[in-house]
């Protein structure tokens, strides 16, 4: 081979293996970042007011004065804008149009009597044109009305009122059929007209007028049912407007608009700006579409609202940068969409302390057995090849494990409790003790062993009082460590330990009750949720809280290695 | 004091002892009464021989119908399979090589720079990365999946065409050139390389169009088991390349040989043992791990379609018996309970003869002394 | 200790001394190869590990086809001035070196040079013997196959004359595909000396080839020594004034990273100019 393309190719390495290292920091910088910047968004985020209103109703917090000068100016901000629908909403705005109505429907009645020779004339036919004949006079009566009717709802849709309007023409269909009686009445008084002749006449000289009222009003349906769902967007955006609507849910989420300032934004173009609506199609079938808000109440009052909304956006929810450091101390409310994650830190602080408590001990022990009393051979050949392959047993056998034996056979708890998850902790993170424990040991000089030997004491005593004592930092550091992976394990408390929801447990409820932990919440959160789309600002910070606190056990072991490391350069 | 005092102070020793050996014996126990306790559990689902049967030959799993159960695991087992195989691919050489990367090329600052990053990457607890493989990483694979996968396959391309480039050059040259001295490589190297990146181009190319329908599938889960099987990989193949001597790397730098040289000829061959034990340890933590596939693996019960298909969801042998165990251990004894107690069975042997294969392969070499 | 060092700084500073001794040795050699440049010299050469000047200001000559022995007490700087002369010190961190070490003429430590020919012209054999985790072939053939696809039957000729100048082909021929680590120390050393002489280099250096051995096995070492001397230029660092005296034609000694005094071994051995080497060589120190 050429001189040179063995440099190229021995350049080419070395390009490749520092590529390899780059692309080894871009991914822990690829996974670290998002976790870490949107983690720290749960504590630290530009919140409106209802969070405040959320912290101060129902976590017990007492409204500062800047959140009352807040509590006021978004709540004037928002009458400014409630003002607009209730406007909209009205029976006034339709006052107008329904006088029109009125006018022509009693007009259309008045006017009934020019047609009375010909209904008369048309009552004589068989029954079954008589019908027919009767609504074709009765349709140039109410043609009038007809053409008012539709004006009106085309008017209201366009300059407000479609509320007050529908509302107006519920009451309607009877006042038609009234009108159907007078008119019956005025147009058959002494003419000897059984009933049913009457009757037909009541029903068919209104026929046409109700067959148009219900194009009217399906028509305002439609435009009104666009609105509701503008009205439920913006309930979502702001709340439930007052006290009574809101004591009437029985959902936390329902009771308060958005707290942070980003979904707030979200909610506003997804579900305000723009509307799901259900629509028929051709065939009947319902199908739901998306429009724009502006297009479709272009020109009307909505569109006004929704201007006020998009213009008064800050003033009625008044972003903030706020910490939330309650994230850590208060318990959850409502599936975590509101509230923080105190029992699972606790729970997890609990599960991880039974568990150290249990295995420091032992490994130590296991460790001191190996390092000063083993003498090499078979048995103690076989002992170290037990540890070695539990440390490589899957951390969900394990979970399995503490689920036959220790519950369902030994029955140290009825069910999953803390006391059943610590003890299948310990024993996995019993070999990683161990051996970093025998590391430590076995980095003790021995001149210590034999200066403690010359001095007159016996091995226990030496271990006891010279080996264990020079040992014990270095053990600390595999210990903190194990402990880092105890708080961070998640199979083996599935079936021993955890539970989706609760609160933090006392002391005493250690040894019988499930707990909620960081692991398993976060799987929980994360795959079970109903709303992820809400509480994922929850979801990063529990992963960064999980983070942060096996980090930092690692980093803190780190440094405390790193000054052991010093320490002995420095002897 | 006296003889009794020296008799008790023996006695005392001796329990101590005792005592010491008894606690050491945990892990021997506890071995023990896992298999004992999982077998026990499964016994009475391999009891059955039918199901047996059906348990390593089927692929029809429905453990929770109660007329016509069915057990065939075995798509069960080929996820796992598949997954492991796909973190395998990505981690050992990137493991190996940034192994390389940092005890023989790296200064030894960046090597002391990167010895808390690989040992922070460790520590991440397993559900925090099945978090960012659902939460992050699924809907980034979703929506842009095709440019992603381009981009990796340009990463990959490139260095390997380049590499590969040379090699066939020098091969075809000195098979067209025998005789001569020198022989123009270029000719030969620059067209193949060309061709390479052109495919490899072309290959991104069709990535591109590519559209993943489900972010949570077995390439996910695989890519983030391979980050999660580096820093094993990583940590321990460094410390088998530490223990080959200084001197080894002497001797052949003084003959002649560039660094890339020594590397293969020398020091990997050297450390090669401890590699695979490092390489066994990887793949043991990637089998066993739970959280992992559980979130990210799409938890289909089917063999992808193609079966080397990664862009399709699996079900694994661990996110099974996670995912299916809360619904099973209210009724415990059901045919649910013992056939998920024969997977974790298996999956307990394969971690065993792992172990031992690792244990085997570590012990069985030994190291020219320093 | 001031007083001393003072008192063999003008040695070592002296430029003119070197090529003058070089000068010597042509005018005396006796056998009848025409004289020839140095095939190593140094000028002003320093080697600092950080701030600490391991070597200061080496100025000598390595007589081309002569053996060349250094010697000194632990810590003299004579291994790390060896272990320049292949450029062995690039893989030590914060060592730099100033001066110059030219190997026929071209400067050792120049930008541009070709650091991978450079140790094929300037092989190597360590203080403990380092075969390859390979068969004794393969750790002949190693330096070679390095250079390109070979025939077999040339690579087996390579072999062969490379363990035979060695002198181990009649010991290890009928097992050449068996482990090199099943030899024995002293077989192992005369293993990398084959495969150092596989690759046909000019100088080889020697870096206490045998302290690592016993009586019988550096007695047939030195032999090889003396056998090879001529054909190549030989530099050996030793502990071992008596095997300094026996297979070198130079000797160089250095103390505290000073070249106090080089010249003849015979001269050097018999009548020392400098107090320091005397007390040395006598035994009253190092």
């Amino acid at each position: 081979m050429k001189d040179s393309s063995r440099k190229l190719l021995d350049k080419s390495f070395t390009a490749l293996a520092t590529f390899t290292l780059v692309m080894l920091g871009v991914c822990v910088a690829a996974f670290l970042l998002p976790i870490i910047i949107r983690g720290a968004g749960a504590v630290v985020f530009k919140a409106t007011v209802e969070h405040e209103k959320v912290l101060c109703e129902n976590f017990g917090r007492d409204a500062s004065e800047a959140d009352e000068a807040r509590f006021a100016s978004t709540n004037a901000a928002r009458e400014k804008f409630y003002a607009l629908t209730d406007a909209y909403e009205s029976a006034a705005a339709a006052e107008k149009f329904a006088s029109d109505i009125d006018a022509l429907r009693s007009a259309s009645t008045a006017g009934a009597a020019k047609y009375k020779e010909r209904i008369c004339g048309a009552l004589k036919l068989k029954s079954s044109e008589r019908a027919a004949k009767i609504r074709e006079i009765s349709q140039k009566l109410w043609s009038g009305y007809a053409d008012t009717l539709a004006r009106c709802v085309k008017e209201s849709e366009t300059s407000g009122g479609s509320y007050g309007l529908e509302k107006f023409l519920d009451a309607e269909a009877d006042k038609l059929s009234a009108a159907g009686k007078e008119i019956s009445k005025t147009l058959t008084e002494g003419s000897g007209a059984g009933y049913s002749a009457r009757s037909a006449v009541a029903r068919n000289s209104v026929h046409y007028a109700l067959g148009k009222l219900e194009e009217a009003k399906s028509d305002l349906a439609e435009t009104n049912a666009a609105y509701n769902v503008f009205k439920s967007g913006v309930r979502e955006l702001l709340g439930p407007r007052d006290a009574l609507e809101k004591n009437s849910l029985n959902l936390m989420r329902q009771k308060y608009g958005q707290t942070r300032y980003e979904n707030a934004k979200k909610i506003f173009s997804e579900d305000i700006e723009t509307l799901t609506l259900t629509q028929k199609d051709a065939s009947g079938a319902e199908k739901s579409v998306r429009v724009s808000a502006r297009e479709k109440f272009s020109g009307t009052p909505v569109e006004k609202m929704l201007d006020t909304l998009r213009a008064d956006f800050d003033a009625m929810l008044a972003p903030h940068t706020a910490f939330y450091w309650g994230f850590f101390t208060d318990n959850p409310a409502d599936a975590n969409i509101f509230g923080g994650i105190f029992p699972m830190i606790v729970g997890t602080f609990w599960l991880t302390l039974g568990a150290m408590l249990v295995a420091a001990p032992l490994g130590m022990a296991s460790a001191v057995y190996f390092s000063e009393y083993a003498r090499g051979g078979g048995i103690t050949g076989f002992l170290r090849m037990c540890v070695g392959t539990l440390a490589g047993v899957p951390s969900v056998v394990f979970g399995l494990f503490g689920l036959a034996f220790l519950i369902n056979t030994l029955k140290v708890s009825d069910g999953k409790s803390v006391l059943a998850g610590s003890l299948t902790l310990a024993l996995l993170i019993l070999p990683t003790i161990i051996r970093s424990c025998e590391e430590a040991l076995k980095a003790v000089p021995n001149s210590y062993r034999e200066a403690a030997g010359a001095l007159g004491a016996t091995k226990a005593g030496a271990i006891l009082t010279v080996v264990l004592p020079a040992a014990l930092p270095s053990m600390l550091t595999g210990i903190i460590i194990s402990m880092g992976r105890a708080a961070g394990e998640t199979a083996p408390i599935i079936f021993t330990a955890a539970t989706s929801t609760g609160l933090a447990l006392g002391l005493g409820e250690l040894f019988s009750q499930p707990t909620t932990a960081l692991p398993w919440n976060i799987y929980n959160i994360c795959s079970e949720h109903e709303m992820a789309e809400r509480v994922g600002h929850v979801q990063y910070g529990m992963a960064l809280t999980l983070t942060a606190i096996v980090l930092g056990l690692n980093l803190a072991a780190i440094i405390l290695r790193m000054k052991l490391q010093r320490k002995l350069k420095n002897r | 004091m006296g003889g009794g005092g020296s008799f008790a102070q023996a006695f005392c020793a001796g329990a101590g002892r005792l005592l010491l050996f008894c606690i050491t014996a945990l892990p021997t126990v506890a071995i023990v009464f896992m298999i004992f306790f999982i077998a026990g559990e499964a016994v009475p689902f391999f009891a059955d021989l039918k199901n047996t049967a059906e348990f390593f030959s089927g692929f029809e799993w429905r453990p929770s119908d109660s007329h016509a159960p069915h057990f065939g695991a075995l798509s069960i087992f080929y996820g796992t399979v598949m997954v492991t195989l796909g973190s395998c691919v990505l981690a050992v050489p990137a493991g190996i090589v940034a192994a390389v990367a940092l005890s023989e090329i790296s200064s030894p600052k960046i090597s002391n720079a990167f010895k808390p990053v690989v040992e922070l990457l460790a520590a991440i607890p397993s559900v925090v990365y099945g978090f960012f493989a659902l939460v992050v990483f699924a809907p980034l694979l979703q929506e842009n999946g095709g440019v992603l996968l381009a981009v990796a396959v340009l990463l990959i391309a490139f260095p390997a065409s380049v590499v590969a480039a040379m090699c066939l050059g020098e091969l075809a040259a000195s098979v067209f050139y025998k005789d001569v001295r020198n022989p123009p490589v270029k000719l030969f190297s620059v067209p193949i390389g060309a061709l390479l990146m052109a495919l490899g181009l072309f290959a991104a190319h069709k990535m591109l169009s590519v559209e993943i329908t489900s972010g949570t599938n077995a390439l996910n889960a695989s890519v983030i088991l391979a980050v999660m099987a580096l820093p094993t990989i990583v940590s321990l193949s460094q410390d088998a390349l530490g223990s080959v001597g200084r001197d080894m790397r002497e001797g052949s730098f003084a003959l002649g040989a560039t660094r890339a040289e020594t590397i293969f000829k020398v020091v990997l061959p050297c450390a090669k043992s401890g590699i695979a034990v490092a390489v066994i340890l990887g793949l043991m933590r990637v089998v066993g791990e739970t959280m992992v596939v559980w979130m990210a693996s799409g938890n289909a019960l089917k063999i992808p379609e193609p079966f080397y298909n990664f862009l399709e969801p699996v079900r694994t042998v661990t996110a099974t018996i996670a995912g299916e165990m809360g619904e099973a251990d209210q009724s415990t004894g059901s045919a649910r309970y013992h056939v998920l107690f024969a997977l974790s069975f298996c999956l307990l042997m394969a971690s065993l003869i792992f172990n031992a294969a690792g244990q085997w392969i570590g012990g069985g070499f030994k190291l020219p002394k320093k | 200790m001031e007083n001393s060092k003072e008192k063999i700084s003008p040695l070592g500073r002296d430029a003119d001394r070197a090529p003058s001794v070089c000068a010597d040795v042509k005018a005396r050699r006796t056998d009848d190869t025409p004289p020839s440049e140095p095939a190593v010299s140094a000028r002003g050469f320093c080697v600092n590990y950080g701030s600490f000047r391991a070597v200061k200001n080496v100025d000598m000559d390595f007589a081309r086809g002569r053996v060349t022995a250094i010697i000194g007490p632990s810590g003299c700087g004579k291994s790390t001035f060896l272990r320049c002369i292949n450029r062995m010190n690039d893989f030590v961190d914060g060592c730099t070196t100033s001066g110059l070490l030219a190997l026929d003429g071209v400067n050792i430590f120049h930008k541009r040079l070709d650091v991978v020919e450079l140790r094929r012209r300037v092989g190597m054999v360590f203080q403990r013997p380092n075969p390859f985790p390979k068969s004794i072939y393969d750790n002949i053939a190693y330096g070679v196959r390095l250079r390109g696809r070979i025939a077999r039957s040339a690579l087996d000729e390579i072999v062969e004359s490379s363990l035979r100048r060695a002198a181990l082909w009649d010991e290890v021929k009928d097992r050449l595909s068996s482990s090199a680590l099943g030899l024995s120390g002293g077989q192992q050393q005369r293993l990398c000396i084959a495969r150092a002489l596989a690759v046909k280099p000019e100088v080889l250096l020697m870096d206490e080839p045998c302290s690592a051995l016993d009586p019988k096995s550096t007695a047939r070492v030195e032999e090889l020594i003396g056998a090879l001397s001529g054909d190549y230029t030989i530099a050996i660092v030793t502990h071992n004034m008596q095997q300094a005296s026996r297979v070198s034609d130079f000797t160089a000694f250095f103390y505290e990273g000073n070249l106090v005094e080089f010249g003849r071994t015979s001269d050097i051995f018999t009548n020392p100019k400098c107090e320091a080497t005397n007390d040395y060589i006598t035994g009253r120190f190092g």
